[in-house]
């Protein structure tokens, strides 16, 4: 368990450009358009109010009520105050500011209370609508994950999946917050905040603009380490979550050979690494903020002292003609502290779009990974025009199937053969001769690399997958229970069943009798794993789940390993006699079982080697099966 | 603790519920005590901590100081007022650039305090009329899980430049530092559940809980260490700063600074139940969903196979759902808090404003010293609020905190140790044997049997007799609850559980084997075997022959849970895994149920030769493995029904065991 960074195979598309991958996201977003308009149009007004009320109020306090400056004819209009005691005066006398700062208190307090209310009902509405917008994404990769082929999954740590779906993905939440709100907030008010600026002097305008320029080129040339660090951050924390997921499914192995303190050193190496690359991450977003609040912040204490220079000499602002509206018409302390407060809010300005700009790399790299799994083909889908099952009244058949998990490494070669409905074929040979393959192989889990496989002369590959699998009830070597009552694990592969039907099969199972002893009978939850009941239990569920499903093609991998001989014997007599007009398989090793069946595919290293019915068998002499049911003597000689 | 005696709770749908941690209620006290329980993950990094709150100190610099820069340039630059003239007095700390400046003109005070300014930039990022906080806050989504990975990497500063920089890195680090202590020890503990938690325990809650539960530590531990400091600092040196200046003009003003803190206090306590609650049931739905993501992803083949793909979105769909739905519960508490905490602040800012703007009317102040006052009064008021909300704070991030203490606290294998040194060298007994499920369930009774040195035992019975669980009592897996366990004579209850399991080796009936290379997987219980060792385990359990044909051999890393190997390629590394562990006890757990006859010979022949120096345990049902061993214990229904050897049992007639395997 050696920490790497290596949580996941390499991913050519993890390193999608950041426009392709914010594009991407449209599909997620658009679906939410109405509410991202009625957001967007509520945001607007509300800054809106904020932009036109901040020039009025502030003339008001830092002019009027502090230093007792008439008002413009405009204003008192505006306010609806006498103007005698208002406008034609030299300074306002303290009656009059002190109304005036009511005004502006009311003004103001209204201001905030409409702010802070919208403020609040949007915060809420914007989570709901992102909420809406992760969940589609979140699903369409569930969606993806549980259809790609298994040559997928037998590589793909289950904690990288987790990752995805629950990490990356959250980034798409954050395109239209980090990507298009905030971006655009933070370039209108910088815009504003600008162009205000350069109404009261251009000059100033373009001092700040040109700190802009090198901002832009640090940013740029922090590109690759931003990226770099998000890849390296995530794919640590991906492995990290891979290794917590696989040290607590193997719990009981690691404990079993007391090889905790190893999985647990590991974990620490692994948590180490993963918090050293987020630290790394974060530390170069923090210094591009640095760096860019320094270039701006030095033109603004250049603006400082021309704007200084400017009152001393009473110069004119700019724009008077428009800003002579709101009391600055020439360069006083409301001027200065107006403009002053501008620059300071494009300095800010710029630190956010730096800080966001860090975060849409962060945010490319996790989308990337996010669209990788959506990106993966899956091997097995429907082709266009597939149809549905047939009702599987001839046969199922192999033709000349080749089979390869990796390319060179041949698990099945040529394999040819017919069954029949009515008939059980038992598919025997030693453990990686290619039997379970060969199951999987008819359900479409992989598709086969030459030949063909027939349902009533319709190759499968025709077949829409679903269909196919509906049709197909299986019995899995390992048997995969899920934590929910024992009546939905056997529901689990047609959840219409009803309750008798699920008995019903219980009782074809012989699970049926244990069950019923259950604390809460079919109602009991199971465990994790569904570790509370013993394997031998846990193997008769799952032959009820093939059993509720009543498809007509029956897949036993290895049904009854873990059953007694006497319950074997119950088990496989109901499902013959349930079974009779079926198409059954039958992979297993014991011989008992074994020469029951109607035909008998001897497989080994791939091959189908001997076919026939046991008697048929076992009269070749140095025949493969034959040598094989000698080994096996001793089940022989008792199950008969 | 059973769930079923808890009458009247508003237990939400069982889908989104955890089978063990069920009792999430907590206490005022619970929190304090929880809250006490953090502090000791940070005492192994109090260096750092040191670090940080030294660098914290010294970002009060630019808070005391820029504002009088501000005022300078307003008052006495802009506005040209002499500096002599101001009624208000500059603070002591501020004296010396006073006195440095003393008798400049305006343009030469404007050079100085611009240049102040400059220092004050580049070193603190102050001294612009605004600046906000320095964070290190990534994007993040929409639920509990993907905020708390922000939090693992949390940071913040109370200023900018270079200073706050090495403020923030610190921070950052300090964090980061304390979570991994936390998580450290959650995983470790983990590891050590018992087995019969361990049935229970959902693997996507145990990732949960380490990744995203555990990152709340860092806010219990910063709001009630640094976070008063910080706040009461703040409040008190902005209250001195007033009291100095406009002590003597507007007193009133450092009351209604102090005032904040109570009033937000009362406001937002009412909520902070509530707020923990809310983020318990977020927590516990993020769990459930991860559960949901965990089992679809690890049984992708068994939902492949069965056509389910789409009830399984569909149950993902659900818990993603609803774990997003009690998140947006959290950002509703979280809002209203906020507005009672704005509330107060309003009252009390409309009051301060007012009291300012009197005073500059009345002319006792300067048009400039209103920016100073509401400065000083918004660095009160913001302390007081960060305390005011300490209490809903705490109670939040306690929901996560409990839900890891939950598992750390939970008693593990090793609670109790004893002696450790032992060793099997002649016999393991049991000795009226009885075992109760905390459910109530009987799964053995009465058991007695002795095993020696040198001696097969089969553990042979219809499937539910409890073979596993008797295996299960041997490595001490399950306790007995009547009689004894001995090892030599010695009760394994006086033993280290640790020195008990050395003894034992124990294959199961699952094969889990781990993505590393098929050697490792085989070196799991003993790392430090030689290349040959491991060789001949794989010879004897079959699994030689396969490996030498993958491509790197043993060196082979596998996939995802043994990738494309069978059940029977994984079953003999699982097999050759424990022969190669080399205790005194090797215990099967059906280890022929998925090996065709060949390899099944050469195991059972090979157990003749595994047995001379130990004990070999065998759980089987074919008659091949069973037929060899020395003494064959069948068991029905919890109890050893019949002991022998298999032609002693053979021979007794009707007997159960000879029904049994003639059928």
């Amino acid at each position: 368990m050696a920490p790497d960074d290596a949580g996941s195979r390499p991913e050519p598309d993890a390193d999608l450009k950041l426009g392709t991958a914010l594009w991407r996201t449209r599909g997620y977003l658009l679906p939410q358009l109405r509410h991202f308009v009625l957001y967007g149009l509520l945001t607007a007004f509300t800054m809106l109010l904020e932009v036109g009320a901040v020039l009025l109020v502030y003339d008001l306090l830092t002019n009027k009520v502090l230093q007792g400056e008439p008002l413009t004819e405009f204003q008192a209009g505006l306010l609806a105050v006498d103007p005698e005691r208002f406008v034609a005066v030299e300074t306002l006398d303290e009656a009059a500011r002190l109304t005036l700062r009511t005004v502006f208190l009311v003004v103001g307090g209204a201001l905030v209370a409409v702010g802070f209310a919208l403020g609040t009902v949007l915060t809420y509405y914007l989570t709901w609508i992102l909420q809406r917008v992760n969940q589609d994404l979140r699903l369409a990769m569930m969606d993806a994950a549980v259809h790609l082929s298994l040559r997928y999954h037998d590589d793909a740590p289950v904690g990288d999946g987790i990752y995805r779906v629950y990490q990356d993905s959250a980034m798409v939440t954050s395109v239209v917050q980090n990507g298009l709100i905030e971006p655009a907030t933070a370039l209108v008010s910088l815009l504003v905040a600008l162009a205000t600026v350069s109404l009261f002097a251009p000059w100033l305008g373009v001092l700040l603009l040109i700190a802009v320029v090198p901002s832009v080129v640090v940013a740029r040339a922090f590109v690759p380490r931003l990226r770099q660090g998000s890849a390296r951050a995530r794919a640590a924390n991906s492995a990290l979550t891979s290794h917590i997921q696989e040290s607590v499914h193997g719990a009981r192995v690691l404990k079993a050979h007391q090889a905790e303190g190893r999985a647990f050193e590991s974990f620490r190496q692994r948590s180490f690494r993963a918090l050293d690359r987020a630290y790394e991450l974060r530390r170069s977003v923090a210094l591009l903020n640095l760096a860019v609040f320094l270039l701006t912040a030095l033109a603004a204490i250049g603006g400082d002292y021309l704007m200084a220079q400017w009152v001393w000499a009473e110069e004119p602002t700019f724009g008077y003609g428009v800003i002579a509206l709101v009391g600055f018409a020439v360069w006083n302390l409301g001027a200065f502290q107006a403009a002053q407060d501008r620059t300071a809010t494009l300095a800010v300005g710029s630190v956010t779009l730096a800080n966001l700009w860090s975060l849409l790399q962060d945010m490319g790299v996790g989308l990337g990974r996010a669209f990788f799994l959506l990106d993966l083909e899956p091997e097995v889908r429907d082709r266009p025009g597939a149809v549905g099952m047939p009702p599987v009244e001839r046969s199922v058949r192999f033709r000349d199937v080749d089979f390869a998990y990796r390319p060179g490494v041949p698990v099945l070669r040529g394999v040819s053969f017919t069954a029949r409905p009515g008939t059980v074929t038992a598919v025997v040979g030693v453990s990686g001769a290619g039997k379970s393959t060969l199951m999987r192989l008819l359900l479409r889990l992989y598709e086969v690399d030459a030949g063909a496989i027939e349902i009533d002369g319709v190759d499968i590959r025709d077949l829409r997958v679903q269909s196919l699998r509906d049709g197909i009830g299986i019995v899995l070597q390992e048997n995969a229970l899920f934590p929910t009552t024992v009546a939905d694990n056997i529901r689990f592969a047609s959840p219409g069943a009803t309750d008798s039907a699920v008995e019903a099969a219980a009782a074809t199972a012989c699970a049926d009798e244990f069950v019923r002893d259950l604390p809460e009978g079919y109602a009991t939850e199971l465990g994790e794993r569904g570790a509370k009941l013993s394997t031998g239990q846990r193997q008769r569920i799952s032959i009820a789940r093939a059993v509720v499903k009543n498809a007509p093609i029956l897949l036993l991998d290895e049904p009854t390993a873990s059953l007694d001989v006497a319950t074997e014997r119950r088990v496989l007599g109901r499902l013959a006699d349930w079974g009779r007009d079926k198409v059954i398989f039958l992979v297993t090793h014991r011989i008992g079982t074994i020469r029951r069946a109607d035909r008998i595919l001897f497989l080994e290293d791939g091959v189908l080697v001997e076919e026939g019915d046991h008697a048929s068998l076992m009269e070749r002499p140095g025949g493969r099966y034959r040598a094989f049911v000698t080994t096996e003597s001793g089940d022989a000689a008792h199950a008969s | 603790m059973p769930p079923e005696g808890r009458g009247g709770g508003t237990r939400p749908a069982p889908l989104f519920d955890d089978h063990i941690d069920v009792d999430t209620e907590m206490t005022a006290r619970d929190v304090l005590r929880v809250v006490g329980r953090c502090i000791a993950y940070v005492r192994p990094h109090w260096r750092l901590f040191v670090l940080k709150f030294g660098l914290m100190l010294g970002t009060f610099v630019p808070l005391l100081v820029a504002p009088w820069p501000a005022k300078i340039l307003v008052d006495h630059v802009v506005l040209e007022h002499p500096l002599t003239d101001s009624a208000v007095r500059f603070p002591p700390f501020f004296m010396p650039f006073i006195g440095a400046v003393e008798g400049m003109d305006p343009a030469g005070l404007l050079l100085a305090t611009l240049a102040l300014v400059l220092v004050l930039v580049v070193l603190f990022g102050a001294g612009m009329a605004e600046t906000r906080d320095n964070t290190a806050f990534l994007a993040q989504g929409q639920d509990t899980a993907t905020q708390s990975e922000n939090m693992i990497s949390a940071g913040w500063s109370l200023s900018g430049g270079l200073w706050g920089l090495g403020d923030l890195l610190c921070n950052i680090r300090l964090v980061q530092r304390v979570t991994d202590s936390f998580r450290t020890h959650l995983f470790r503990r983990l590891l050590r559940l018992p087995m019969t938690v361990l049935d229970d325990q959902r693997i996507g809650d145990g990732i949960y809980r380490t990744m995203y539960d555990a990152p709340a530590v860092q806010g219990i531990c910063f709001d009630i260490t640094l976070t008063p400091v910080v706040s009461v600092l703040l409040a008190a040196v902005s209250v001195y700063v007033m009291e100095y200046s406009f002590g003597h003009i507007v007193p009133e003003l450092v009351w209604l600074g102090v005032a904040t803190m109570p009033l937000a206090l009362l406001l937002t306590a009412p909520l902070a139940g509530l707020a923990r609650r809310t983020s318990q049931a977020s927590r516990s739905s993020g769990s459930a969903t991860t559960n949901r993501m965990e089992e679809g992803a690890a049984h992708v083949a068994a939902v492949q196979s069965h056509g389910a793909e789409a009830g399984e979105r569909a149950n993902f769909a659900d818990a993603s759902k609803e774990s997003f739905r009690r998140h947006r519960h959290v950002v509703a508490v979280d809002v209203a808090i906020n507005l009672c905490s704005g509330l107060a602040l309003l009252v009390l800012g409309v009051r301060a404003f007012v009291v300012v703007t009197d005073g500059i009317v009345l002319g006792d102040l300067l048009p400039g010293d209103l920016l100073v006052v509401l400065g000083l009064f918004g660095g009160v008021a913001a302390a007081s609020l960060t305390l005011g909300r300490l209490w809903v704070d705490l109670q939040k991030n306690a929901a996560g905190v409990r839900r890891v203490f939950f598992f750390i606290d939970l008693p593990g294998d090793d609670a109790a140790s004893g002696r450790t040194a032992v060793s099997v060298s002649s016999d393991v007994v049991f000795d009226r044997v009885g075992l109760v499920y905390p459910d109530g369930r009987e799964a053995l009774r009465d058991i007695s049997f002795e095993a020696r040195v040198g001696q097969t035992v089969a553990l042979v019975g219809p499937t539910g007799a409890g073979k596993t669980s008797l295996a299960y009592m041997i490595p001490r897996f399950l306790r007995p609850t009547a009689g004894r366990v001995l090892f030599d004579g010695v009760d394994l209850g006086e033993l280290d559980v640790d020195a008990v399991r050395a003894q034992v080796a124990y294959v199961f009936q699952e094969h889990v084997l781990f993505s590393q290379s098929v050697g490792d997987n085989l070196r799991l219980g003993r790392p430090d075997a030689s290349d040959p060792e491991l060789e001949e385990a794989a010879r004897v359990s079959g699994a030689h022959a396969f490996v030498s044909t993958l491509a790197d051999g043993y060196g082979t890393v596998l996939g995802n849970g043994g990738g494309t190997l069978s059940v029977g390629q994984k079953q003999r590394i699982s097999i050759a895994r424990g022969l190669l562990r080399d205790a005194p006890i090797l215990i099967l757990d059906e280890p022929t149920a998925a090996l065709d006859p060949e390899t099944e010979r050469t195991l059972v022949a090979a157990l003749e030769d595994i047995k001379r120096d130990r004990i070999v345990f065998v759980i089987a049902h074919r008659l091949s493995t069973i037929a060899g061993a020395d003494r064959i214990l069948f068991m029905e229904e919890g109890r050893i029904v019949e002991q022998g050897s298999h032609e002693e049992l053979m021979a007794l007639p009707d007997g159960a065991y000879r029904r049994f395997v003639t059928g």
